[in-house]
């Protein structure tokens, strides 16, 4: 979401008022009305629970909620789910990561690599994997290699994609006169193609890291056993609105913090590029 | 604008003079739920529609399956199912846990722990070692999911014999099919088998006994069928129709005259040959009542069990969450 | 005509060779059959299942579960990512609900619906909508931001309306950017569709594949897999085709 402006950006001097106290309350002002729907949203939500509209089993108050995962974090189940559902997440994701880069590579590179996989890729890619989570459950089981394939299987396409589309992209001059100074091809890769591409890449593994975590849930939650999705599952057939509902926070407060830090590695990696601010696509 | 208006004003006057004769002159829809083929009753019920003299009549019904007792709980809650056949579990966590208090037990399905019938068991390997319950610390106990009547059980089992959850041992979650791979293959040490599982001929060469569920928790009532207050109050005569009907399909499964047919749509229904079903409705299967009376004082033995476990908070009185007039009074007419 | 033909052969071919790999492996039984039962069985079950009815009222039921939650979400996303780029107000008070709702993990929504509106069409369709309405209120907002000022300025100043500039000037400019956040969320919208039905439902692609798997049914629920899998591939090619359409029908307007 780097795409949105910060809304109140625009803030004039206010006339009458020395500059650096004018900057004070324009941050203020911009700093409140981002938080300000937010914190009309749980007051309603919490308003909601407590009229008696809706019973505890269908809206738990916000309060109930905010204290489950009080407990939760208390008694060391946060840590082991919450441990567990980051574990699997980024596991496949770092798969997804150096596979897709390599594979993607590999393509650019060989007209073989590129003949075979280019038609599974553009196939692939817009496919719902997820329709494959039995048939994985049928060859790994329910555990975490099981759990792990379905991340990969899901998150690798974009990040082959952009790789292929970021390496056709660098300019052909760009390595030829790279060549001509005397580099090795895999010096040529390592310090002109690689870096050339980066932005493109980058914006694949934005794609992937959403993907990942959402299959991670959904794997968690079919399969069962430990984690933030098995928990869930687990709350809903008690009937633990409560559970279900802290669930939902926690994992919401994970993909938050993952998708900001990515969103802070891309900047970083590509302080020297125009294009480091560029949008994320999801 | 005025157009939309027309549009909307000829919406709700359709919308009202649709609804207000249909109200009166259609059947009751009734959805009851399953789990198990062959277990729960509405898996078979459809397959004996001759004997159904009200069905279509008063009432149409439609057997829905669930994946387990517990999945029912949403459903019932959305009024999506007016019947409901829920493990003695599911049912006090419906009660307590999603406020479901106007649910009523209004008939049987099926009990375990009844002398003389089948009950189900819980096996371990014949070469792990393990004699009694206490050898089961440190080791891996399937199970098919919390909350569920076999693993309220076996947990009640493990307490009653100083063992605790996460500290003594491990649980490992998986579907009742797979629970006798699960233990050959060394996943688990020890799992529950219901019927038609713990008929595996694998399981029984190499595993053995450990103890049934009805030595872990006494007679069970396994499971219930149930509805709410509101849809029996405002559906009474239907559903005394609907259970009429019910008793007389229940009455010819479990009538040792008609067994070779039972075992034909057993074979038609689970697409397996009919002699694999000799112990079907008879003695060898789960107690099944003719009359569909629930044992309510076992039930409430159950409950309270499941709050003990701390499943549920409250205590949930069994008589008071029962409405058994609807089945007596369809039992009277059969007389 | 001829040399097309070829050239898509060749294209294609990988997966056709990856298809009689499948066959192969399992006819001569190198992998076990129930987990991978040959493709001519595959394919023998998927007849089946289309004759007795089983896949054409499943597939229905999912598609109409897609085709309302998608609607939903474009038709509402669109207008509040115009509305936020076009009224200040607006942005200030949606953006940060947007900025907090898009990292979220939709899959995990999954048993709420189900809670608050049971295992029919309505918990999918809710599912759908609140997940594919992030993506297209973000192509909408960016688009409609990025719709040159130069542009809205000069309609304005020719005495052009606020609703006149923003029908002719800015909704046309947010177009492809809006195209690409759909394009997202159709991909999406299949994802949660099938996550959610093999979750918890009775009836659409995911319960059958349920279902089936459940029953030991391996290679019918192979069928039905691959069924969704090749309509959600289908989906997104006849998508593309249509925007590409649209694009060119606004440049030629």
């Amino acid at each position: 979401m780097q795409s949105m402006p910060p809304n109140a950006s625009t803030g004039e001097p206010l006339n009458g008022l020395p500059e650096k106290a004018a900057r004070l309350a324009v941050n203020l002002m911009r700093a409140f009305a981002r938080v300000f729907s937010i914190l009309v949203l749980l007051a309603a939500w919490q308003w909601l629970s407590q009229s008696g509209t809706f019973t505890p089993y269908q809206l738990p108050s916000f309060t109930a909620v905010v204290g489950r995962i009080w407990d939760d974090a208390t008694t060391g189940d946060l840590a082991i789910n919450a441990g567990l559902t980051l574990y699997r997440a980024l596991a496949g994701f770092a798969i997804c990561a150096v596979l897709g880069i390599a594979i993607g590579m590999a393509m650019s590179r060989s007209v073989i690599a590129n003949w075979f996989f280019d038609p599974i890729i553009s196939v692939g890619f817009p496919m719902p994997k997820i329709a494959f989570l039995p048939v994985i459950i049928l060859w790994l089981g329910v555990y975490d290699t099981a759990k792990i394939t379905m991340i990969v299987f899901d998150g690798i396409f974009p990040v082959i994609a952009a790789t292929v589309i970021g390496i056709q992209g660098v300019e052909k001059e760009l390595i030829w006169s790279a060549r001509n100074m005397g580099a090795s091809k895999y010096e040529v890769l390592r310090h002109v193609v690689l870096p050339a591409a980066s932005p493109q890449i980058i914006t694949g593994l934005q794609v992937a890291l959403p993907l990942s975590l959402i299959v991670t849930v959904v794997a968690e939650m079919l399969m069962g056993g430990y984690g933030l999705g098995g928990a869930m599952m687990q709350a809903a057939h008690f009937a633990n609105s409560t559970s279900v509902f802290a669930g939902i926070v926690e994992i919401a407060v994970i993909g938050y913090v993952l998708i900001k830090a990515m969103a802070l590695v891309r900047r970083r990696l590509l302080v020297w590029h125009p294009e480091a601010n560029a949008p994320a696509t999801a | 604008m005025r157009l939309l208006k027309l549009a909307l004003a000829g919406a709700c006057a359709f919308g009202v003079l649709g609804l207000a004769p249909a109200r009166s002159a259609e059947p009751v829809k009734i959805r009851m739920s399953w789990v198990a083929p062959l277990a729960n009753w509405a898996s078979v019920v459809l397959e004996k529609k001759d004997l159904m003299k009200h069905l279509g009549k008063s009432y149409t019904l439609d057997t829905i399956r669930y994946q387990g007792t517990p999945q029912m709980i949403a459903a019932i809650a959305n009024n999506e199912l007016e019947v409901a056949s829920l493990a003695y579990s599911s049912l006090a966590i419906a009660i307590d846990n999603a406020g479901l208090d106007d649910l009523r037990v209004i008939a049987d399905e099926f009990q375990e722990g009844k002398p003389g019938y089948y009950t189900d068991t819980y096996w371990v390997r014949k070469d792990s070692g393990i004699n009694k319950v206490e050898d089961l610390k440190g080791k891996v106990i399937g199970t098919n999911g919390g909350g569920s009547a076999v693993d309220v059980a076996v947990r009640a089992m493990l307490k009653k014999h100083g063992l605790e959850d996460k500290r003594d041992y491990t649980l490992l979650e998986g579907p009742l099919p797979a629970m006798p791979a699960m233990l050959l293959e060394k996943k688990a040490d020890l799992v529950p088998s219901v019927l038609p599982f713990a008929f595996n001929p694998k399981l029984r060469a190499d595993g053995k006994v450990l103890f049934t569920i009805s030595d872990a928790i006494g007679p069970i009532d396994m499971i219930v069928l149930a509805a709410r207050q509101s849809f029996i109050d405002k559906h009474r005569a239907a559903m005394v129709d609907y259970l009429e009907d019910l008793l007389t399909v229940v009455r010819w499964y479990i009538d040792p005259k008609n067994h070779d047919e039972v075992a034909k749509i057993a074979s038609k229904i689970t697409k397996a040959p009919p002699e694999r079903f000799g112990w079907l409705y008879t003695n060898k299967d789960n107690y099944r009542d003719p009359n569909l009376l629930p044992d309510l004082d076992a039930l409430q033995k159950n409950f309270d069990t499941t709050q003990e476990l701390g499943f549920i908070k409250r205590k949930v009185d069994a008589k008071k969450h029962a409405d058994l007039s609807l089945v007596m009074e369809a039992a009277k007419r059969l007389k | 005509m001829i040399a097309s033909l070829r050239s898509n052969f060749v294209r294609y071919l990988p997966l056709l060779i990856l298809a009689a790999a499948w066959e192969i492996a399992a006819r001569f039984e190198l992998v076990s059959t129930t987990a991978l039962p040959p493709l001519s069985d595959v394919v023998r079950s998927w007849v089946e299942l289309l004759l007795d009815g089983d896949l054409v009222r499943n597939s229905a039921a999912s598609l109409f579960r897609i085709a309302a939650g998608l609607g939903l979400s474009v038709i509402i996303g669109t207008i509040i990512g115009i509305g936020m780029a076009w009224w200040k107000p607006v942005n200030i008070l949606i953006a940060p609900i947007v900025e907090v709702l898009y990292p979220v993990p939709k899959s995990a929504l999954i048993p709420v619906t189900v809670i608050w509106l049971g295992y029919g069409d309505g918990s999918k369709i809710l599912l759908i909508f609140l997940g594919c309405m992030v993506p297209v209120t973000i192509g909408a907002f960016n688009g409609a931001r990025a719709s040159e000022q130069v542009l809205v300025w000069s309609a304005r100043s020719m005495g052009a309306g606020k609703l006149r500039v923003l029908w002719d000037v800015v909704a046309p400019g947010a177009l492809p950017e809006l195209l690409n956040g759909i394009r997202t969320a159709v991909a999406l919208s299949f994802i949660l569709l099938v996550s959610a039905e093999l979750i918890a439902a009775q009836k659409g692609f995911g319960f059958l594949i349920g279902s089936l798997g459940a029953g030991g049914s391996y290679s019918a629920m192979y069928a039905v897999v691959l069924t969704v899998a090749f309509l959600g591939f289908a989906a997104d090619r006849a998508y593309l085709m249509i925007a590409k359409r649209t694009l060119a029908w606004r440049e030629a307007a």
